[in-house]
């Protein structure tokens, strides 16, 4: 193996991988939970970022259907991996066509001064535009997808979608077409390529728009502009009454990108700079009709403002799908299939001496990372051999009682620091300390049936701790780990396999100079560096996403919080504090704060979780954690199965406040730095002495960078 | 030199306007902001013209609840509005009414306007006005015809600030440069000025993952710590997700142009020798480095234009993208100061068209 030869490279299947890669590539396990995408009436599909809604949406593309028809064509393959059409059958009846807002310029419509003094007006010009723009591209893109059915599928696939193999019914639809009002700049235009050339112009004509304010539309295009959505009815039902697609064959449209516009549209002001597009597609889910069904996909917390959600559209819960479990055992949920088998076909995509005996393993991850460590162990491993950096003894304890800990550190730190935390619990109640009790293995409390699960809470928080005090970081490698660290997110798994093969090949090529020779499972210590350099990684990217800098101070100042109180916490009062909870009714008065939680939510930077608080005054709450794979980053435990810890919304805001996210406010800074100061013009006037550059007065993070620029930089 | 031996004169203010001799006087366009340098070329100009005339946008930012030092960042810029309007009198201009996020419709009917409203004299001020300003205020200068002498200035500050500005956007075609979405050819040009500030080439790229896509970076030189060590971080960041996205398929490291950082002409020769000769069909270009380069990269953009305009299609022969993640806003102390060569600030300026020609054409 080589490091080119990653298997894990790609993280993204939609944008870096080709059609003819996909039929091998995608995993099908989480088709049969999403069968609503495949069957008519309008779906809205929700989802972090990374759980996979682009490819699921993906495969209402025809490009995408060809590829996994010609791949059946080729064949069985001897690796067992199959690669056939993931919708069922009976979904199989529908002709895609899809447009991507961002990519096709649609989006870019509100750029356009349509009345310059007319707000109002303005809004409404650029909506019928965008109506207009949408339906020309998405009716060519439809053309495009009826093209390539009719010349390019295999006979008996067109036979199971219901398309016809005579292309010249098109030219009888574009006619049906053009007689309708909705359609009727296509008159003239009587078969497919003529056809999309002219709504090509017809979008062109609006973006010329884009460049120059003073061109004005044509009349023929102000004449012939229809409702979003309307040319696509007609054209629907066109091609089901000219015979190109049977009358039982739908017509499915993809939305892409509408959850960029609806993030963009918190922003708006008076001027509805993006909600004027978002109102306009929510208008078109609420039509419900029955000719074409239309396909979004949003972030995790997206409101949809429509009249009657449950009549307008289904609803399909990508990060609920991912969280299930069966009777409640996360042996086989959703996830674990799904990263199994996505692991398998990375495997089988690549030449590599091991690819057969992994991709034929029952199961494949355990083969290659091996098991996980206990939280005992994890700790253990990191622990100081001196017992005054394992535990902090109190000047107020009894001898005795710091001999048996000090010695308990030494055998076992864990357990030492676990004993540490039930003291100084027993002491906060005032209850008898001295060792007697408890001195020996089979009388410690912490240690009987009905302790396990105090203890089991606090393992993590108790090796963290050992961790810390040593200045070290925990490790973590094996196959619990992967899957625990990936958060339910398979852009994660992705991610931590990625960083671990890397990891290894750097390694032996290092060591050995033969980097060939790949052992199974990896060594734990180049998992827990891969691992480390992928939670790295993660928190890196951050920036990446819009407004990613905000993002990353806001992850930034929860993980390190919860770090310190987790550290800090030597009496494991709060062993859930690796999250925090805030009451739904406190977070609404809020906005701010709550669309900072639902941004990072949506970036696969928090996870977030209904739950029931511990007082019922509290109201419902809701509890947010770091992603997983960022708590070997922040220092942060991984289990999920304690109450987190509680905060207000204000308590939050002076957090984001002080760790500037959220801005504070200035006046009285600005106060005193407008008295202290005076400007001038140029710098000349001041007998031509360099201007003093200005202290810098605002407060950055400890992550932040703080280097500064030594040459020119633009803005 | 450039390969058709274009002549651009270039250097401090002070020099090249003193042998241009404008007969009819400056006019200058720069645009007001926190920053200290805003003041230098109006300031150098009406010190060395009599005649010149001023004219500044005030561009407002929106404030945002994430958007940090708004408030002081105001305030400095009221301050140097008010030393502006002490120091250069009746012969300064505020423009007011600008919005840094308003529509790319009116930024560009603003550019129109600025544009035919200029005398034949004209100096465009880039020191502190934003992309979504300058890229297409200096095309509609450049369009204009009865502008006879153009010229571009940038101050150098005295140093840059820890925190220089947050809140990015998605990635956006900035006003006038939307490429062309319907562009079916088979190969894309990305070139990237390279920044401190890290971008996702995937999100560019996404719409071309059918084509093959030669990304290529310019990187400034000298390039000195520790800015040197942030362009390398950001190359090493493209690097490693051009591999990602071309695994098994291509593995060449993207070329890495060393550009000069203040110098426009030699930033222009090379972008038109890693685009064949400017005539590369789809090109993306991606402005995160100095700002002479991102001159350059505008300069381009305009020179393929007026390669033409295919009437019949409705679409320009040589369509050019030229993109940024726009910031939502700038730390007052983005820069600090003015940097002072000989107690006079250091303010280069560009030929960009003299007599009437203009110094930035493809063959």
């Amino acid at each position: 193996m080589t490091r080119s030869l990653n298997p894990f490279n790609a993280l993204y299947l939609t944008e870096s991988v080709r059609s003819v890669e996909i039929p091998l590539l995608f995993s099908p396990v989480l088709v049969p939970f999403v069968s609503e995408l495949y069957q008519p009436g309008n779906v809205v599909i929700r989802g972090m970022q990374g759980t996979g809604k682009s490819m699921l949406l993906a495969l209402l593309e025809t490009g995408v259907r060809q590829a996994f028809w010609e791949a059946e064509q080729e064949g069985a393959t001897t690796d067992g991996i199959p690669r056939c059409d993931p919708i069922p059958v009976e979904n199989r009846r529908f002709v895609g066509a899809a447009i991507n807002l961002s990519t096709s310029r649609a989006t870019k419509l509100n750029e356009i001064v349509a009345s310059k003094h007319d707000r109002d007006e303005n809004i409404r010009l650029t909506q019928a535009y965008f109506g207009d723009y949408l339906n020309c591209w998405v009716l060519k893109d439809l053309l495009s997808s009826l093209e390539l059915l009719i010349t390019k599928a295999p006979a008996e696939r067109r036979r199971e979608v219901g398309v016809t193999d005579d292309p010249e019914l098109l030219s009888d639809a574009l006619r049906i077409m053009a007689d309708d009002a909705p359609c009727c700049f296509l008159q003239d235009h009587v078969d497919a390529v003529s056809a999309r050339r002219a709504l090509e112009k017809r979008m062109r004509a609006y973006l010329s728009l884009l460049s120059n304010p003073r061109k004005s539309l044509s009349e023929e295009i102000d004449e012939t502009r229809s409702l979003l959505g309307e040319p696509l009815t007609v054209a629907a039902n066109a091609l089901r009454a000219s015979g190109v697609i049977a009358s039982d064959v739908h017509v499915f449209v993809t939305i892409d990108q509408f959850e960029t516009l609806l993030r963009q549209s918190q922003d708006d002001r008076d001027d509805q700079k993006h909600r004027r597009f978002v109102n306009l597609v929510f208008d078109l889910l609420a039509s419900r009709n029955p000719a074409v069904s239309y396909r979004v996909g949003t972030r995790p917390n997206a409101v949809m403002k429509l009249s009657d959600a449950a009549r307008d559209y289904a609803e399909v819960d990508l990060d609920e799908i991912l969280q299930r479990t069966e009777s409640g055992r996360k042996k086989f949920w959703p996830f674990q299939r799904v990263a199994h088998d996505a692991f398998r076909r990375r495997i089988a995509a690549i030449e590599t001496p091991y690819r057969d005996t992994i991709v034929s393993s029952a199961n494949a991850i355990r083969d290659v990372f091996g098991a996980s460590p206990s939280n005992h162990d994890r700790g253990n491993d990191c622990a100081s051999r001196k017992p005054e950096r394992v535990v902090k003894l109190e000047d107020t304890w009894d001898e005795a009682v710091c001999e048996v800990l000090e010695s308990m550190a030494l055998e076992d730190p864990v357990s030492a620091k676990l004993a540490e935390a039930w003291i100084r619990q027993r002491t906060a109640r005032g209850e008898d300390l001295s060792a007697g009790n408890w001195a020996t293995a089979e009388h410690r409390p912490w240690e009987t049936h009905q302790k396990r699960w105090w203890k089991k809470e606090r393992l993590p928080q108790a090796s963290l701790q050992v961790a810390s005090s040593n200045a070290q970081r925990l490790v973590y490698y094996g196959e619990e780990d992967i899957l625990s660290l990936s958060g339910e997110n398979i852009l994660a798994f992705i991610c931590i396999c990625r960083s671990i093969w890397e990891c290894d090949a750097r390694f032996r090529t290092e060591h050995s100079g033969d980097n060939d020779t790949t052992q199974f499972p990896f060594e734990p210590k180049q998992q827990a560096q891969g691992i480390w350099e992928a939670s790295e990684f993660w928190h890196r990217k951050i920036p990446q996403s819009a407004d990613g800098d905000t993002l990353q101070r806001l992850v930034d100042v929860i993980g390190q919080r919860l770090n310190q109180q987790l550290i800090s916490d030597r009496a494991m009062s709060y062993p859930g504090a690796n999250g925090f909870s805030l009451a739904v009714d406190d977070l609404c008065g809020d906005p701010e704060i709550k669309r900072l939680l639902d941004d990072a939510t949506a970036e696969c930077l928090l996870l977030q979780r209904a739950h029931t608080p511990k007082t019922k005054s509290r109201g419902r709450s809701i509890k947010w954690y770091p992603h997983p794979i960022l708590a070997p980053f922040y220092g942060l435990t991984v289990p999920r199965t304690k109450e987190p810890l509680y905060v207000s919304v204000a308590t939050l805001r002076q957090w984001l406040v002080t760790g500037s996210v959220l801005a504070a406010d200035e006046s009285a800074s600005n106060k005193h730095e407008s008295e202290a100061k005076s400007s001038k013009l140029n710098p000349k006037d001041d007998q031509g002495t360099e201007s003093a550059p200005r202290p810098s007065e605002h407060s950055t993070s400890d992550r932040q960078k703080t280097f500064r620029f030594s040459e020119d930089h633009d803005d | 030199m450039t390969e058709h031996h274009q002549i651009r004169p270039f250097g401090p203010l002070e020099w090249v306007l003193k042998n241009l001799r404008a007969a009819d006087g400056w006019s200058v366009i720069g645009a007001l902001s926190a920053e200290e340098r805003c003041l230098s070329s109006p300031g150098e100009v009406a010190r060395l013209d009599a005649r010149s005339q001023i004219r500044m946008l005030d561009i407002e930012i929106e404030p945002r609840a994430t958007s940090l030092h708004l408030q002081t960042a105001a305030l400095r810029k009221d301050e140097r509005r008010f030393a502006a309007q002490k120091g250069l009198g009746d012969r300064l201009t505020i423009i007011d009414s600008c919005r840094l996020h308003q529509e790319d419709g009116a930024i560009i009917e603003l550019a129109i306007g600025l544009a035919e409203e200029s005398p034949p004299n004209v100096i465009l001020d880039v020191s502190a006005m934003p992309k979504r300003f300058f890229f297409p205020i200096l095309t509609h200068l450049c369009e204009a015809s009865q502008i006879e002498n153009l010229v571009v200035t940038n101050t150098s500050p005295l140093r840059y600030g820890d925190v220089m500005s947050g809140g990015w956007d998605d990635w956006k075609p900035l006003p006038i440069y939307d490429g062309d979405p319907f562009d079916h050819s088979p190969n894309v040009t990305l070139v990237v000025g390279v920044g401190y500030q890290l971008l996702s080439i995937q999100q560019i790229l996404e719409r071309n993952k059918s084509r093959t896509a030669a990304v290529k970076l310019m990187l400034p030189f000298p390039s000195l710590h520790p800015g040197l060590i942030e362009n390398w971080k950001f190359i090493r960041h493209i690097v490693r997700q051009r591999q990602a996205s071309l695994e098994g398929r291509q593995s060449e490291r993207p070329p890495i142009e060393r550009v000069p950082i203040s110098d426009v002409s030699l930033a222009f020769d090379r972008l038109v020798r890693l685009t064949e000769r400017g005539k590369t069909r789809s090109l993306i270009l991606a402005p995160y480095g100095p700002k002479p380069l991102s001159v350059a990269m505008c300069l381009l953009g305009f020179a393929r234009r007026t390669l033409g305009f295919d009437d019949e299609l409705e679409r320009w022969r040589y369509p050019t993208e030229i993109g940024y993640t726009q910031p939502a806003w700038y730390h007052p102390d983005y820069t600090a100061g003015i940097r002072l060569t000989n107690g006079v600030p250091d303010v280069a300026a560009f030929c960009i068209r003299l007599k009437g020609r203009s110094l930035y054409q493809l063959d």
